[in-house]
């Protein structure tokens, strides 16, 4: 059964983590993959763009790209006979005819990646290079964008705001939807790993759960990243896989950018259980 | 209106669009470009994609709002403009999109990349999109190398002696923070096309000659650790270095065309000195890259 497979979620809450764990499940050994390797890549590349769609993106204006990116989505999912895999760090937008960006016919179910704004905060401050303050008003920026790849050339992917972006994912009512917080794959891999393997369709025993698991860790990517760089690394910013800790905000955060967060996302952060956990 | 004559690549060209970003030219050409109507559909395409329809002879590119194109027998270019498109992305869809394919259907070697000569030596920068080939080509500039081609370079191969790099479009496209980079102060507002990104750079300098010597190619791939690279490579592995850079659509899958290739890159890695550059992400280090591969190449 074809169809992409959406790994989404907002930057720094585990879509990476996640990807890396899917491989080294998908992988045909029980060495771990290489993090510069990975089966699952970043996103579609501007090769990708241009074998689908016949242009070079690097020719096209912004607005060009954004607009026919549904229909490469569409052509890379109806060109493979398996699940596509997708990273993809954009809001669930449509265009002004009501069409999803993410094509529905194209899709075969999304997973939903969720973490902490609080943490979020402290973690995108590391990779983008930015002090404390201005993460948080990029968090709150509707207008945000992140990069969809590795090349200038296949355009930014609209993120929005922190709440936005997952209140777009959380009111997703025509596609299979999976939410899972990050805190929860923290806590509870081997459940809640198991759970999202056999919702994108790798229904595994627990065994191989656990040797995929212990091929992801974060000393394992750390290492990997410390020995050979990571190509998915902000220049701009610090090592990629730093402490994936759950409640690191606590020792870095003040008590008035706390709130500042809480009042920012307050809402969604209720509906999360992030204003009572973490 | 009266065609002008060009020269890009080895080849003469005519045109009704005017190019100033190629060479004049003269004599009979081997491509023209026109203006006329363009079919909105092939009969019995044998690839379709979301802009494109290939047979083995013809591609039509469909750019909306742009214009259409058809590109034919690596002969003949027809535009056919939308209603108020721009002479500058008309330029850019022939130019850039339009002679590849017409230099791919002719059997031509062209890699993805730029080419800079000295004292009557070629150095081709090849790599994959994003490795930042122009931006070395463009910090090359001012190292006193003259611009041959940029993001498409198309290598000769004489049945015996050198290989030979043909000038080709000359302005670079540059992403803004590269132009920055490579021209601190210069202004940022001379687009590709209105809305694009990509920023054009006029050359200081053009190689005064139509075709230089390849004494070496580049390989530039965008590395993952802090520190550059730069190993020179042979045999087998310059061939493996060189082969993916080639600028091939695939929907122009012609057996024939794809062993010329194949066997011209191989003739190609054995003419030249091959190297693989490894730089850092970022701009930061640019001085120091290109400090690294004039110090490796012996310039």
């Amino acid at each position: 059964m074809s169809g992409i497979v959406w790994l989404a979620s907002y930057p720094k809450s585990g879509n990476t983590w996640v990807r890396i764990f899917l491989c080294n499940l998908l992988a045909e050994d029980d060495t771990a993959v290489d993090i510069n390797r990975l089966a699952i890549p970043w996103g579609l590349s501007a090769d990708d763009f241009e074998r689908l769609s016949g242009l070079d993106p690097g020719l096209l204006t912004a607005a060009e790209t954004e607009a026919l990116w549904p229909d490469v989505l569409k052509a890379a999912a109806s060109s493979s006979d398996k699940p596509l895999f997708v990273k993809t760090h954009r809001a669930y937008t449509r265009d002004a005819d009501g069409a999803p960006f993410h094509p529905l016919e194209a899709t075969r179910c999304a997973l939903y990646l969720v973490r902490n704004p609080l943490d979020v905060c402290v973690s995108y401050s590391h990779h983008l290079g930015y002090d404390i303050e201005r993460t948080i008003a990029t968090l709150r920026d509707d207008a945000h964008t992140v990069a969809r790849g590795e090349s200038n050339a296949i355009g930014p992917d609209l993120a929005m705001s922190w709440s936005s972006h997952v209140g777009s994912w959380l009111e997703v009512a025509e596609m299979k939807t999976l939410v899972v917080r990050f805190e929860d794959l923290v806590r509870a891999p081997l459940a809640s790993f198991s759970r999202l393997a056999a919702f994108v369709g790798l229904p595994c025993s627990a065994a191989q759960i656990r040797a995929a698991l212990q091929a992801s860790r974060l000393e394992c990517l750390q290492e990997q990243e410390a020995r050979a760089g990571f190509r998915e690394r902000n220049p701009r910013g610090g090592l990629f896989f730093r402490r994936g800790e759950v409640g690191e905000w606590r020792t870095v955060l003040t008590g008035a950018q706390a709130q500042t967060i809480r009042s920012d996302h307050g809402a969604m952060m209720q509906r999360l259980g992030y204003l009572t956990r973490c | 209106m009266t065609p002008r004559l060009y020269d890009a690549f080895g080849l003469s060209l005519s045109s009704t669009l005017a190019l100033p970003e190629l060479l004049p030219g003269e004599g009979v050409p081997q491509v023209r470009i026109r203006e006329a109507s363009v079919p909105p559909t092939l009969d019995a395409p044998r690839h379709e994609g979301v802009c494109y329809q290939a047979t083995n002879a013809e591609v039509l590119l469909k750019v909306p709002g742009v214009a259409r194109v058809l590109v034919s027998h690596g002969r003949e270019i027809l535009v056919q403009a939308e209603p108020g498109a721009d002479a500058a992305s008309l330029r850019c869809l022939v130019l850039w999109q339009a002679l590849r394919i017409v230099m791919q259907q002719r059997g031509m070697l062209v890699l993805r990349g730029s080419a800079v000569a000295l004292r009557g030596r070629a150095l081709v920068l090849a790599g994959p999109p994003g490795s930042g080939t122009s931006t070395l080509a463009a910090a090359l500039l001012r190292q006193g190398f003259a611009a041959l081609c940029d993001d498409l370079c198309a290598c000769v191969l004489p049945p015996e002696g050198s290989a030979r790099a043909s000038a080709g479009i000359q302005h670079l496209l540059l992403w803004p923070d590269s132009l920055k980079a490579v021209r601190p102060g210069a202004p940022t507002t001379t687009r590709l096309r209105p809305l694009a990104e990509r920023r054009v750079l006029v050359p200081p300098r053009s190689s005064p000659e139509r075709s230089v010597v390849i004494t070496d190619i580049c390989v530039v791939h965008r590395g993952t650790k802090a520190a550059c690279a730069c190993e020179a490579l042979t045999g087998v592995e310059a061939f493996n270095a060189i082969l993916p850079c080639g600028r091939r659509a695939s929907y122009l899958d012609d057996a024939r065309l794809d062993a010329a290739a194949f066997r011209d890159t191989a003739q190609l890695a054995n003419r030249v000195r091959v190297y693989r550059l490894n730089r850092p992400t970022g701009l930061a280090t640019l001085e120091h890259v290109v400090e690294t591969l004039l110090d490796r190449i012996g310039t």
